[in-house]
């Protein structure tokens, strides 16, 4: 038995890069087993370099020899190169990823891979798999401050990795252990700050922490804990933090997790307040599982608030002549026109539509079919029309291969319901919850009013109907791999009415959760 | 584009010639076009010839649309060049907008050029969203996180106060909006970020570092990919990756570089391990230096000598190499 420190000092430090999890533990495997061969393989010689050895050092055999003789399975390394060499080697060659997870574990850092080294390893996995996690945005607000002069000077919380974690660490000490990792990452302006919870000091009564050059945690504390680990992204240049949700794979949200959780999150918006300027996390009703959509909606450039058809001038090249096309574009005039008479002839026009609605869908939806089939390569002029539309709707957004993809978005309609008969009120199935944009559009959304009677998920009885101002509890979730995209789809083949459609369908609201109210999603003042 | 079936060096060159040649032909082809479309001449004649006929063929009422078009093109760049802000009308797309002001929108675009050339315009989307009041408010905008616009909102485009709050609101004097102060203001914030960016990129011109920002980011980005791919297919080849950085430049400065997208903080490292670090104000001022030691020994320690070069002078953020290599050149360290 390994001479043990018995250091079983209660402190409130954080968790040490170099605090070692015995290789069996479940997180280590967990972890490594996520990663993919040629991921495993840059990562060790990551751990191998320089900067990175005080916290990921290798079993070496340096001073006794007798360990070499014991143990023929994987030799025992000499020196951090030759560790490099081998493992180099080894991503030259061909094989399961099982051997290099073995490698590791049972050769080379035999005696316990480090948190450092888990930390590095899940931001990998992160990387390697960019919408592995959902994502909250949340927006950094000053408290108590009067709009005026003084949040003019600096409007931008001032971000220091090191001040900043050594704050939230003496937020967080009292109530969890954890361990801090913060890196910048190289391929977007932002800051990953991974906060891993090991324990509450009121859950397990021993917990030892042990000194850097102690070998192992021992095995009964970390067998029954699991870990949870939570991400927290900082854009650099904007109010704006997020969060990755606790609903990710392989992690049990039970209520302590849940707690923790929300401990780190309440600890982050203090541990960045000063004396006379404290912050608060509020909600920005946008949650999205890509870094590159939150970016583009919630980040340091442009586009926040440009989103949908808004985003050509966000995306502006040079010239005006985006500009003036977006002025000269008749389709939406025409659009707004319609909508305008819509209006102004009250609900009548808006009832016709529904009744109209039901018959008329599927055979717009055939023809829809029907005229994309007959021309495959070439565009008919229908077709060109509706791609145009989709265009000066949706501008240089919801592309399908932009990255930038909201995977769910869930509207209320908070307007009353256009008069129409009964009949046509309960002839809308419920239960049809969610529509796919995978492929297929399955339902057609001519117009708002078909819509909402077609795909009402929750509505309100309609026990009296007569009351002009009814307004049924209408909500309409989007879900897919970009639902915006999807969407544009649709209105390139004629599913949805491009000129129609509402403009929080184009995702020009920038929110992935909101309420319709007068035919928009009314978004909160700055 | 197309592939070439035959490996034949010689056709290649000769396709690549002829490639370059209709390259070179599109390019003289566009310049011609705009050229005789820019002529004032142009224009006066073509409306001559239709006022002669009275049944004008259709080449040449299409001619005369695009001529107008042309001109209309160049009106508005000759304005986007004398004024830093120009408005333009913008119609709202969304059906539901045609019950705020018939969903007209008033754009503005504010124009930042720095050195000779003209930097992406951002945009200021307005609508009149009260009823009965010509109040502004603002729908979208380009302007990005790192100019204070809630604030200058605040200031210069307060919301008008709302009359059916049992008259509770009338009793004080909503502000005036104002908008031209308003576009002046964002214009400098603005204009004054572009410029802190311009002058960072003439300090590391100074000291001989190759351009940063986006060219920087995209090496980085095409190193990563390719060791990426390199590990999967051999896995060996590590080194050039390290290789790219450390190139000592003048005075022994390794990298100069903004900290944060608004320029506020920058920072210039030296080989020795010294960094700097300076808080810039809006106007390139240095509001305030700290100088580090991060050699053996001396970790952590404060280098005053150099805070004061850096603070000394005129201030400002444009000189601060200049003034480190006179003192290095000078008195040494």
């Amino acid at each position: 038995m390994a001479p043990r420190k018995p250091t079983a000092v209660p402190t409130t430090a954080a968790l040490p890069h170099s605090h070692r999890l015995p290789p069996s533990s479940p997180d280590v495997l967990r972890t490594l087993s996520r990663l993919s061969r040629p991921t495993l393989i840059s990562l060790a010689v990551e751990w191998l370099e320089e900067k990175n050895r005080d916290f990921c050092a290798p079993f070496l055999a340096d001073d006794g020899s007798d360990i070499e003789s014991r143990d023929e399975l994987y030799t025992v390394a000499h020196s951090y190169e030759e560790l490099q060499e081998t493992y180099e080697e080894l991503g030259a060659r061909k094989g399961g990823k099982r051997q290099v997870i073995d490698r590791i574990t049972e050769g080379d850092w035999r005696h316990g891979v480090s948190l450092y080294q888990l930390a590095m390893a899940d931001t990998r996995y992160l990387l390697d798999h960019p919408t592995s996690l959902r994502w909250n945005a949340l927006r950094l607000a000053r408290v108590g401050t009067s709009e005026g002069a003084s949040s003019e000077v600096d409007h931008l919380p001032r971000f220091h990795a090191d001040t900043y974690l050594r704050n939230l660490q003496r937020e967080v000490a009292p109530l969890a252990k954890a361990h801090y990792y913060i890196t910048k990452l190289k391929t977007m302006p932002i800051t990953l700050l991974r906060v891993q919870i090991h324990d509450t000091p009121y859950n397990t009564p021993q917990i030892t922490v042990q000194h850097p050059s102690a070998l192992t945690l021992s095995q009964n504390t970390t067998s029954e804990t699991t870990t949870k680990s939570l991400f927290a992204a900082f854009p650099t240049g904007s109010p704006f933090i997020y969060i990755s949700l606790a609903t990710s794979v392989g992690q049990s949200a039970g209520s302590d997790s849940r707690s923790l959780r929300s401990l780190i999150v309440d600890a982050i918006p203090k541990a960045l307040s000063r004396p006379q300027c404290r912050y608060v996390l509020k909600t920005t009703s946008l949650s999205a599982r890509s870094l590159e959509a939150l970016l583009s909606l919630r980040g340091p450039g442009r586009s926040n608030e440009a989103a949908g058809g808004w985003s050509i001038f966000a995306e502006h090249k040079g010239a005006g002549v985006g500009v003036m096309e977006h002025v000269k574009r008749p389709a939406p005039a025409q659009a707004t026109k319609q909508s305008q008479s819509q209006q102004q002839g009250g609900h009548g026009d808006g009832a016709n539509a529904g009744i109209g609605a039901p018959e008329t869908r599927p055979k717009g939806l055939k023809r829809a079919r029907q005229d994309s089939a007959i021309s495959p390569g070439v565009e008919s002029p229908a077709s060109k029309r509706r791609r145009l539309v989709a265009e000066g709707r949706f501008g240089c957004s919801g592309l399908p291969d932009d990255g930038k993809g909201i995977e769910r978005f869930d509207v209320r309609i908070e307007d009353a319901f256009p008069d129409v008969p009964e009949a046509v009120a309960a002839a809308g199935k419920p239960g049809m919850s969610g529509k796919k944009v995978s492929s297929k559009g399955t339902k057609a959304l001519l117009d708002p009013g078909a819509a909402s009677g077609d795909e009402h998920d929750e509505a309100a009885a309609p026990a009296d109907a007569n009351a002009s101002n009814w307004t049924p509890d209408v909500r309409f979730s989007f879900q897919g791999a970009h639902v915006f995209a999807g969407i544009r789809q649709l209105v390139g083949s004629g599913v949805v009415d491009g000129e129609k459609m509402p403009g929080w369908m184009t995702g020009e609201a920038g929110v992935s959760v909101g309420a319709v109210n007068e035919g928009r999603i009314m978004v909160k003042e700055n | 584009m197309d592939e070439t079936v035959i490996p034949d060096s010689q056709h290649d060159t000769e396709l690549a010639r002829i490639r370059s040649q209709i390259q070179a032909l599109r390019t003289r082809r566009s310049l011609l076009q705009t050229t005789l479309l820019s002529s004032p001449h142009t224009l006066t004649r073509l409306n001559r010839a239709k006022a002669t006929q009275h049944a004008p063929p259709p080449a040449l009422t299409d001619a005369l649309k695009t001529v107008q078009s042309h001109h209309r093109l160049l009106q508005q760049t000759s304005h986007r060049l004398a004024a830093g802000a120009t408005a333009f009308l913008v119609q709202d797309p969304d059906p539901a907008a045609a019950g705020i002001d018939s969903g007209r929108v008033l754009g503005v675009r504010i124009e930042a050029s720095v050195r000779g050339r003209f930097a992406d315009p951002y945009f200021l989307l307005l609508h009149r969203p009260w009823q009965g009041s010509a109040a502004l408010r603002v729908h979208k905008h380009t302007i990005p996180p790192c100019v204070p616009l809630p604030a200058l909102l605040a200031r210069w485009l307060p919301a008008p106060l709302e009359k059916d709050k049992e008259g509770a609101g009338k009793r004080q004097r909503g502000r005036r909006q104002d908008l031209g102060r308003l576009v002046r203001e964002i214009r400098r914030e603005v204009l004054s970020l572009h410029l802190r960016l311009a002058a960072v990129e003439t300090l590391r011109r100074e000291v001989g570092l190759a351009p940063s920002e986006p060219a920087a980011a995209a090496v980085m980005e095409a190193t990563e990919e390719e060791d990426d791919a390199i590990d999967e297919e051999q896995g060996v080849e590590q080194p050039p990756r390290r290789s790219d950085a450390h190139v000592p430049a003048k005075g022994g400065i390794e990298d100069i570089k903004a900290l944060d997208p608004s320029v506020r903080e920058v920072e210039i490292t030296w080989a020795d391990g010294r960094i700097a670090r300076m808080k810039i104000a809006r106007d390139g001022r240095i509001e305030g230096a700290v100088v580090r030691e991060h050699g053996e020994g001396m970790r952590g320690r404060r280098n005053r000598d150099v805070e004061k070069m850096i603070l000394g002078g005129d201030g400002r953020v444009e000189g601060v190499v200049r003034r480190l290599l006179a003192n290095e050149g000078g008195g040494g360290s």
